[in-house]
Order: structure tokens, then sequence, then C-alpha cells
């Protein structure tokens, strides 16, 4: 080779950097530039769906706790005597529930509670012919867990009448509305998914499209598959780390304005929402890098 | 290369049951009128086309047998030089030239005094931090063949290298491929140009209606 002029010539090569340049420019693309904006806000989307029913799955917990936790007895009055402690069926279905395992704070309740239940119950045009039942508000404990049928046959035989309410219907509701509540906060995540899926297919899929001249050389270069590939999965990731990451901060303060109790309990609901978001964010990110990279392997294919 | 065909969907039989071999070490022109099939032999000859019909044999292995990563491997024994550059218009004319060196695994930075001595063979010493767009189309020829060659190619494929360069410069590169040639590479170079195939003495292959119409001072 001809190196003699070469030499006189020759400026330090070491003031030349290894290159710098990434392979592929996304600058001035407007869709893919547009791609953390759009993941940005589908991942707020998904975020918010995730804590609402975070929040309502909680709150139904909670209240099938509440309805876990608690028995009602209704002691129908003996005619005559007024619905007090006085009342002997009262006192013996008392009686009864101190000597009953797995039970806590026994409570009577006072006229005025009592009222307002069988008002609730039943309406309060029938509260003035009815005689009121007395009505003892039964903590229950965890465990042991109380044999709520045993307890029947007992009060029934202690309070003839007396009925023991241990919620089922309640609980029942509340199972089925948690069941209805994670369906459909896992639809609207799920129809996120399936446009975040597609919009970083598409996205990077036109990406390839615009720079097939840059890949033929790649390829003619040698460049294996991998080469190429990683420079647009790096693309889709950095996009969706960056729009995936505002998104769901955007998520988590839509969802704080409808839960202010997240500034009142922070360490209850945090807790709660830190690993929804954890596991919403990083599948979205997923999702979104393997749709691009599926997309560009497939393209990249057909096209060399 | 056996008996290959190339359909394109508008134009079948493109190049039609052609069979040729290139020796190691050969110099070939590939000639013919525009539009004969002779940028498509090339595209054959890279991997960047798969024939209708046909079986190709690349460095003794059967090119349609080989998985996508050895293609790769295949191709980074070639070194390809087209009409119209493609050089990429981000980078540098260094890291352009460097880009093989980089794709497949190379250490650039330790092999920064051959890409600079690379350069200065080409005439380009001084336009390592360049960009395309600030060369003419001769140096930017020269920057393409300076990329073709980094990865000391066995097999070198020139597509009209002296087509969009005045006729002197045209003849420079020819010169700078035959150095290469000396130095164990195998060139193919496709040229309409009849200027150039009576200059130099090498063998020509004539594309015709897809076929080989003569095979020149004879083509092994
Ligand atoms: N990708 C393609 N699809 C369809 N037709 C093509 C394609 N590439 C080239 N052709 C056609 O094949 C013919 C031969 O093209 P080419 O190999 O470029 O010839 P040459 O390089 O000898 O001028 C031309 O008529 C061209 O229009
Ligand atoms: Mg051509």
């Amino acid at each position: 080779m001809t190196q003699n002029q070469a030499k006189s010539a020759r400026r330090p090569v070491r003031d030349l950097i290894a290159p710098k340049e990434p392979l592929m420019v996304f600058r001035g693309q407007n869709a893919a530039m547009l791609l953390p904006l759009i993941l940005g806000l589908m991942a707020s989307l998904a975020v918010f769906f995730a804590l609402q029913t975070t929040q309502k799955l909680y709150e139904l917990q909670e209240s099938i706790g509440l309805a876990n936790s608690e028995l009602t007895i209704f002691v129908p009055s003996t005619p005559g005597l007024t619905p007090t402690l006085t009342d002997p069926a009262v006192t013996r279905a008392m009686d009864a529930l101190q000597n009953t395992a797995g039970l806590g704070r026994i409570e009577v309740l006072d006229r005025q509670q009592t009222q307002q239940l069988v008002e609730r119950a039943l309406g309060n045009a029938v509260t003035a012919q009815v005689p009121l039942p007395t009505i003892i508000s039964v903590q229950r404990a965890r465990r042991p867990d109380v044999d709520v049928a045993q307890l029947r046959t007992r009060l029934d035989r202690a309070a003839p009448g007396a009925m023991v309410d241990d919620n089922q219907a309640l609980r029942q509701q509340l199972q089925a509305a948690r069941v209805t509540e994670l369906t459909k906060g896992l639809g609207l995540i799920l129809a996120v998914f399936v446009v975040v899926s597609i919009t970083s297919a598409l996205v990077i899929g036109q990406s390839v499209d615009l720079q097939t001249d840059v890949i033929h050389v790649l390829y003619i270069s040698g460049a294996p598959d991998r080469i190429i590939l990683s420079q647009f999965v790096g693309f889709a990731l950095r996009s969706a780390i960056i729009g995936v990451g505002l998104g769901c901060l955007v998520g988590w303060l839509l969802q704080a304005l409808y839960w202010p109790r997240i500034f009142r309990e922070p360490s209850v609901i945090l807790p709660l929402q830190v690993p929804v978001m954890i596991l919403v964010v990083s599948l979205l990110i997923m999702v979104a890098v393997i749709s691009a990279r599926g997309n560009v392997l497939r393209k990249l294919k057909r096209t060399f | 290369m056996d008996q290959v065909t190339v359909d394109y969907p508008a134009r079948p039989g493109i190049i039609r049951d052609v069979s040729l071999n290139l020796p190691a070490g050969s110099f070939t022109f590939v000639t013919g009128p525009s539009g004969a099939g002779k940028t498509t032999l090339l595209k054959l000859m890279f991997l960047g086309l798969k024939p209708s019909a046909g079986r190709l044999q690349i460095f003794g292995r059967n090119a349609y047998d080989l998985s996508r990563d050895q293609k790769a491997y295949v191709r980074s024994r070639l070194g390809v030089v087209f009409q119209d550059f493609r050089l990429i218009d981000h980078m540098s004319i260094y890291d352009n030239v460097a880009l093989p060196l980089r794709v497949t695994g190379k250490d650039v930075k330790s092999e920064r005094d051959y890409v600079q001595e690379l350069l200065y063979w080409v005439g380009l010493g001084d336009y390592a931090n360049a960009k395309p767009e600030e060369l003419s189309g001769g140096q930017k020829q020269r920057a393409a063949i300076a990329r073709a060659v980094i990865n000391r190619p066995a097999l070198l494929l020139a597509d009209e290298p002296t087509g969009n360069v005045d006729d002197g410069i045209g003849l420079k590169l020819i010169r700078l491929f035959e150095e290469l040639n000396k130095l164990g590479t195998t060139v193919v170079v496709a040229t309409h140009s009849e200027s150039l195939l009576q200059r130099f003495e090498y063998p020509a292959i004539r594309l015709d209606g897809g076929r080989l119409a003569v095979r020149e001072r004879d083509v092994a």
C-alpha cells in the first residue's frame, strides 16, 4: 500500500475517538419520537386502572373482613317485657354466647340502634307494629372458627325463635363483587396491553422501513441480526422506560385524587400500590420491547 | 454458482440457468447492457437474494443451507462497493470505514491505526472526521472502497464503481482493486463501460437476456 506519502501527512490518530455515533439515528422520525409519549399515556391508564382495581379489591376485602368478624343475633321479645337484659330469654342467650369459644366482644344494641337496624332491614312502615327484638352484636375472633350451626341450635334452645345472622348473603355478595371488579380491571388493563403491543410494533416497524438503507449497509458489512436488532430493541427499551416511568407517576397521581386515603394512611396503602405498579410497569416495558423486537425480526427476515 | 435462475415478480428470468465459477484470487468483470442483471448477479453473490432455482456455493459452502448468522459471517468475509456509495450520512468517514469492524464485533480502538492507514491509502487521510456530505463523488467512492476492504475480504464485489466518477478517477479505482487482487483478494467488478473492458486484460462475463451470452477470455 502507498504508505510513504501517507506517513508524511499523518495526523495523530490518537485524536480519533472510537465511533460514538449510534448505528441508527431515530431523531427526526416523528412516530418514533412520539413512542415514549404514547407509551406514557397508555402506562398512565394501565396504572390507573390497576390501582383503581386494587382500591376496590382492598375495600371489598375490608368489608368481607368486617362481615366475617361479626355475628348478629336477633332474640324475639317475650311479650310484655321490654327488650332489655331483664328479659330472661336475652339473659339465657347471653349465657349461651359467653360459653361459646371463639367469640369476642358481646354487645346488646340499645333501642335506637335496634330500631335503625330493623328499619334498614324491613322498612320503617312495619316497625311501628312489630315489637322490636333484642339485637346482640358479637365480635367473632378469627381463630378458632365458630361453629355457627352448633351455635344456632344452642341459642334456639336458650331463647326459642332466636336467629343468628352470620352475614352469609352479604359475604357472598361481596365475594361476587370482588370477582367482578377483578375481571373488569384485568379486562381494561389487557386492552391497554394490546394497544401498547400494537403501537410499539408499528412504530418500531415504521422506523425499520425508514432505515432500510442503513440496515442494508450493516448487513453488507457482515452484521448479524443481533446487532441490528439491538439498535431497535435499545430504542424501544429507552422509549418504554421513559414513557412508562412517567406514565406510571401520572397514573398514580390520578388515583391519589380518587383515593385520598393514600395521604392519610400511606403506610397501609403504599405497600398495596407499589407491587401493583412495579408489576404493571415491568409488564408494559416487556410487552413494548418484545412486540417491537418481534416485528423488527420479522421485517429483517423479509428484507434481507 | 450452478444453474441459478432469478425471477423477479415483474421480470421473470432476469438470470436464467447461469452457471459460473470464480476461482479464488481471480479478477473478473461482469458486463452487459443496462438492465441485463449485473446487479442481480452480485446480489446473489452477497446473499442478498435467494434464487428461484439453482445452487450457489460460496467459500466452499452451500449458501442456502446457511443460518442467518452464518450468512452474516460469510458477508463479513465479503466487501461490496456500490455505484451510489451507500455511506451512512450521520457518521464520519472514519466511522463509516470502521463500520464493518464494529458490526462484526472487532475492537475498533485497537484497529485505529489500520483504519487510518487505509484512509491514507485511498487518499482520504485528512477526511477522517468529515461527514459524507462534505466529500466529492470520487472521494465518497474511495471511502466506500475503504469500508469494503477494511475487514480484509476474501471476495470483493464492486457494482459499477466507476459509474458516478469521472474517467481518470475510475481508472485509479480499478488500480486500487488490482492492488487488492495482488494481495490475494478475489475481485468481481460489474460495469457496462466498454472502455474499462478494453483497458484491462481481465476475463469478462457478459450477461445478456439473463444468460451468459459470451464468456470472454475464458472464465474458468
Ligand atoms: N427487486 C427487484 N424487483 C423487481 N425487478 C427488479 C428488481 N431489481 C432489479 N429488477 C429488474 O431486473 C432487471 C435487471 O436489473 P439489474 O440486475 O439491476 O441489471 P443491471 O445491474 O445489469 O443494470 C432490471 O430490468 C430491473 O428492473
Ligand atoms: Mg446495476
